[in-house]
């Protein structure tokens, strides 16, 4: 297990290093390059990074059929209670592996993921592997292609397990995406405590990933869906700017009025995870037509003395608890050891004003593009409280709906323009950890505000979460937000990494 | 001459930004009268900044790469201390406290701004009349004042054809910066969607028709294009749309590896088809693969478009109207359709992107696609009944395809070159267009300078000198 200070070292030894002029990898470089160097310490083959276990297997320390059997078996031990990887793709894992072996052995390296085991986010198309999107249209629905990223990935050489839990569409099914549950698999668990949602809707992803279920998962936000998980679950993740990451094959893809709102991203345990990984599923695929090539930076390059950094542990009516608001005063503490400057600031009546527009803009149509959704695929009845939901709102008009998409877009100017002086913005992602899986947060029983995850998808700015802190019992992780301008994912896991260093990031699960 | 060269003589000192600025000056006192297309001057303010430009380069110092080069501007961007009407009554007096992102840039370069080219009411309503609007009036086209100079860039176009300016700076939204530039036989580059910022533009960022709206230069070569554009590309602090998609060089283009795709408008002037044949064989004997063929859906696209921009009724361009203090709208604006119901709206706009996403698809095999900017070929009449007369026979329906706003819709790199002649008036030009990949700008860059190679490109309109 690593301690937070061998972790800090071992990271300042390989920054060290690369300052020297040693490996410094780009996009284009690197799916050729040898094996990323990793910080990581842990022992254990189903809880070390992707990073690390990469490297090892590239090393031929440990083989792709070793490390696909340790995960299968980890799976196997904790999927009972955890409900998070709901269809399995073992005996192909198990080819795959032994196929990479072969390869390596000659050297023949797929890429920088070469026999890595992941699983997906059953939002995504699987070549092969029944993908169902938590929806009853798709319940026997095998692709014939893999999504976008997937494809990527396989191409890089991680192999897929399986697939994890999701609300249904990401975003209805029972609950709302605050949890990961739907009419065809049921609820996620969360692996620090059972009787406590995983949240959603990336909430199978996140939760497999900490309990040791796989090296790491892709998930989707579009309001929250890689970042909430990822902090009840006391994971890494990184929602990418929008335009980095291709959305095709995904169950809400590319197109219509929501469109960039919706992002995809890594789920891991280690921050250098997700710095390994995006640059793989980047870039456009001529189909989804809202990619653009932008040139992928690297994280190392960020000299953490040199940012400015903005910080709020509440705003307005969202008001954390005392752990929450906690974890963000030791986080800027770091911070403030290093960076050019950290200050207080939260532009909170623009987050209130975009987060109005947000809810507006969704349901505007009286959620005719949900039920589209439902019918493209099939779905007669949709989960849990959506046909109510459906049948109960009602249209606004198409002059209104465009007024509050000019508004919207007014907001996110001023919003770009106020994040022209940071380079860094750390804040909580929810109000506390993990809550009860039948308790799902409701603004008029529980008062105050969820918070702001959805703000930055409506600006489509780039944010990763890391565990920095423990809920007050002990017992559950917390994350924080780090958000950085368009396209700067570098700063985001430049921070992360730092603050993961320095906080420990993920710990196991008691599971 | 080219913005490129001027500049490089403004540099080298062998003309003094002075005597640039006094010349272009001249041109516009003498041309203008007969096209109206520079509405708005500033020369005192151009020849103090041109003697400030001049003295810099006595002293030595670092100067940009426009330093000293005079250009206009499209009344529709604000400009600094200088009256920005974007055609409409409302703004008749309006005098920005700010220079629109893409003219601070040009400015921060070393350009120094003469005045504003006119442009139809929010570059949106001119009707068939072209670039007209109730504050200024017509612009003409310099090769015939009796013609139209193409809207909504047409006083940008006929200002740089007539040689009133080294370049200007239009936008485009459905063929704007295209149109113009092909009956005025000048170049120009619509870049891709989320290469130049639109802050300042008085259709600026945002809303759901965001995506259609690009800005880019006017010039008479296409090694302008080259010059300019990595100065207007970037993110500003304001249009949320932009992406830092570094420039490629044009001059590294190989073209004989280019795979060409290209469509002859059937029904179009025979002396468009023709110019289009010998653009294609022009690339064929470089080594490019050739082809017939067009991206698919091209009607269903627009017509996806049309029932997307429909969806607020008048109610969008009513707000615009309201927000510019405008009571008085110009007889031709455009105030998209009939409203429809939201759940028909979002629908709308699923349909536009999945018809997106089909074309991008085709883009996949080809690197460069030559098509007609305008089938007609040139420009139109200003008189009401040949306008008239012309109009009904464009009405009658058509069996070539229309490639300008097609381009808008998603957002690829589009630029147009000077081909040739109307046959029915051989003072009148056209050109044709070269269009690319999303973000492969310099692709189209380097298209537009093989065929401009090949037909001599930009040809002086016989205004009295």
């Amino acid at each position: 297990m690593s301690s937070p200070e061998s972790a800090s070292s071992e990271g300042r030894r390989n920054f060290l290093r690369r300052i020297g002029g040693l490996a410094v990898g780009t996009a284009g470089s690197v799916g050729a390059s040898p094996a990323a160097p990793s910080r990581d310490t842990t022992d254990s083959l189903v809880f070390m990074s992707a990073t690390r276990l990469a490297g090892l297997i590239r090393a031929r320390k440990v083989s792709a059929a070793e490390a696909v059997d340790a995960y299968i078996r980890r799976i196997e031990s904790v999927n009972d209670r955890l409900n998070a990887v709901v269809m399995r793709a073992f005996d192909r894992a198990r080819q795959e592996a032994i196929a990479l072996d072969r390869r390596a052995r000659r050297r023949d390296f797929a890429g920088v993921l070469h026999g890595v085991p992941m699983t997906v986010k059953d939002s995504f198309d699987t070549e092969g592997v029944i993908s169902t999107g938590g929806t009853y249209g798709r319940q026997q629905y095998v692709p014939s292609q893999d999504a976008t990223v997937v494809a990527r990935l396989r191409r890089a050489g991680a192999i897929l397990l399986g697939k994890t839990n999701t609300p249904e569409f990401t975003l209805g099914g029972v609950g709302g995406i605050n949890t990961s549950s739907n009419s065809l698999y049921g609820s996620s668990h969360n692996p620090y405590d059972l009787t406590l949602t995983t949240s959603g809707s990336s909430g199978g992803a996140a939760a497999i990933v900490a309990a040791g279920g796989a090296a790491f998962d892709i998930g989707s936000d579009l309001g929250g869906s890689i970042r909430l998980p990822a902090h009840m679950n006391g994971v890494a993740g990184l929602k990418t700017t929008a335009g980095r990451v291709p959305r095709t094959g995904h169950i809400v893809g590319y197109g219509g009025v929501l469109d960039t709102w919706q992002q995809m991203g890594p789920i891991a345990r280690r921050v250098e995870d997700l710095a390994l990984i995006t640059p793989v599923i980047s870039g456009p695929d001529f189909r989804d037509a809202a990619c653009a090539p932008v040139p992928w930076r690297d994280p190392h390059e960020i000299e953490i003395s040199k940012l400015r950094v903005a910080y709020f542990a509440a705003a307005g009516a969202f008001r954390p608890d005392d752990a929450t608001r906690e974890t963000i005063r030791r986080a800027v503490g770091w911070l403030g050891e290093t960076a050019r400057a950290v200050t207080e600031s939260c532009p909170v009546e623009l987050f209130e004003a975009l987060n109005a527009t947000r809810s507006k803009l969704t349901m505007g149509d009286g959620w005719a593009w949900y039920q589209r959704l439902a019918d493209k695929w099939g779905t007669k009845n949709v989960s849990g409280e959506m046909a109510q939901t459906i049948a109960s709102t009602p249209q606004i008009s198409t002059a209104e709906y465009v007024r509050t998409w000019d508004e919207a877009d007014r907001i996110k100017s001023k919003l770009l323009a106020w994040m022209g002086s940071w380079d860094v913005l750390v804040c909580p992602v929810a109000k506390g950890p993990a809550t009860p899986i039948d308790r799902i947060f409701n603004a008029a029983r529980d008062g105050g505000s969820l918070g702001f995850p959805g703000v930055f998808n409506s600006t489509g700015w780039p944010v990763a979460v890391v565990r920095c802190g423990t809920s007050a019992d002990g017992r559950l992780p917390i994350g924080i937000q780090v958000v950085a301008a368009p396209w700067r994912e570098d700063i985001c896991l430049a921070v992360a990494a730092y603050l993961e260093a320095r906080s420990g990031g993920w710990q196991p699960p008691p599971i | 001459m080219s913005a490129s060269r001027l500049a490089k003589l403004i540099r080298s000192r062998k003309i003094s930004a002075t005597e640039a600025v006094r010349l272009y000056i001249a041109r516009i006192e003498s041309v203008n009268p007969k096209i109206n297309a520079v509405v708005a001057t500033c020369f005192e303010r151009a020849l103090l900044e041109a003697q400030l430009a001049d003295a810099a380069l006595s002293r030595g110092s670092n100067v940009g790469p426009l330093h000293g080069v005079p250009m206009t501007i499209k009344d529709s961007f604000d400009t600094r201390g200088v009256v920005s009407t974007a055609g409409t009554l409302g703004r008749r007096d309006f005098v920005p406290a700010k220079d629109a992102t893409v003219v601070a840039r040009v400015r921060a370069a070393g350009a120094i701004l003469l005045g504003k080219t006119n442009t139809p009411e929010f570059t949106l309503g001119g009707g068939w009349k072209g670039t007209h609007n109730l504050v200024y009036g017509l612009t003409r086209n310099p090769y015939d004042p009796r013609y139209q100079a193409g809207a909504s860039s047409g006083g940008s176009a006929a200002n740089v054809a007539a040689g009133g300016a080294a370049f200007d700076i239009g936008s485009d939204y459905g063929g704007s910066l295209r149109v113009p530039a092909t009956v005025n036989g000048v170049v120009t580059l619509k870049p891709t969607y989320g290469r130049t910022p639109r802050t300042g533009h008085i259709i600026g960022y945002g809303g759901p028709f965001d995506s259609f709206q690009q800005t880019g230069p006017l010039t008479r070569w296409v090694e302008d294009l080259a010059l300019l554009m990595p100065i207007l590309c970037g993110p500003d602090d304001t249009d949320c749309a932009m992406a830092p998609v570094p420039f490629g060089d044009p001059a590294a283009v190989d073209l004989s590896k280019l795979r060409v795709a290209y469509a002859i408008p059937e029904d179009g002037a025979p002396e468009v088809k023709a110019a289009l044949l010998d653009c294609v064989k022009s690339f064929e004997e470089l080594g490019c693969s050739v082809r017939e063929d067009a991206p698919p859906k091209v009607k269903e696209l627009s017509a996806a478009r049309s029932a997307f921009t429909a969806g607020p009724g008048p109610d969008w361009m009513q707000r615009l109207l309201a927000a510019n203090g405008t009571k008085q709208a110009s007889p031709g604006l455009w105030y998209g359709g009939e409203e429809t119901s939201c759940a028909d709206f979002t629908r709308a706009c699923e349909e536009m992107d999945a018809l997106k996403s089909e074309q991008l698809a085709w883009i996949q095999g080809y690197d460069l696609f030559i098509c007609a900017a305008s089938a007609r070929g040139g420009a139109l009449p200003v008189d009401d009944g040949e306008l008239e007369r012309a109009r009904s026979q464009m009405d009658r329906p058509s069996r070539s395809l229309s490639f300008t706003g097609n381009f808008n819709t998603n957002g690829w790199p589009a630029g147009v070159v000077r081909a040739g002649v109307t046959s029915a008036h051989p003072e009148l030009p056209f050109g044709v267009q070269a269009v690319a990949q999303p973000w492969r700008d310099d692709v189209v860059i380097a298209a537009l300078a093989h065929i401009e190679r090949m037909t001599g490109g930009y040809v002086p309109p016989r205004l009295p000198a």
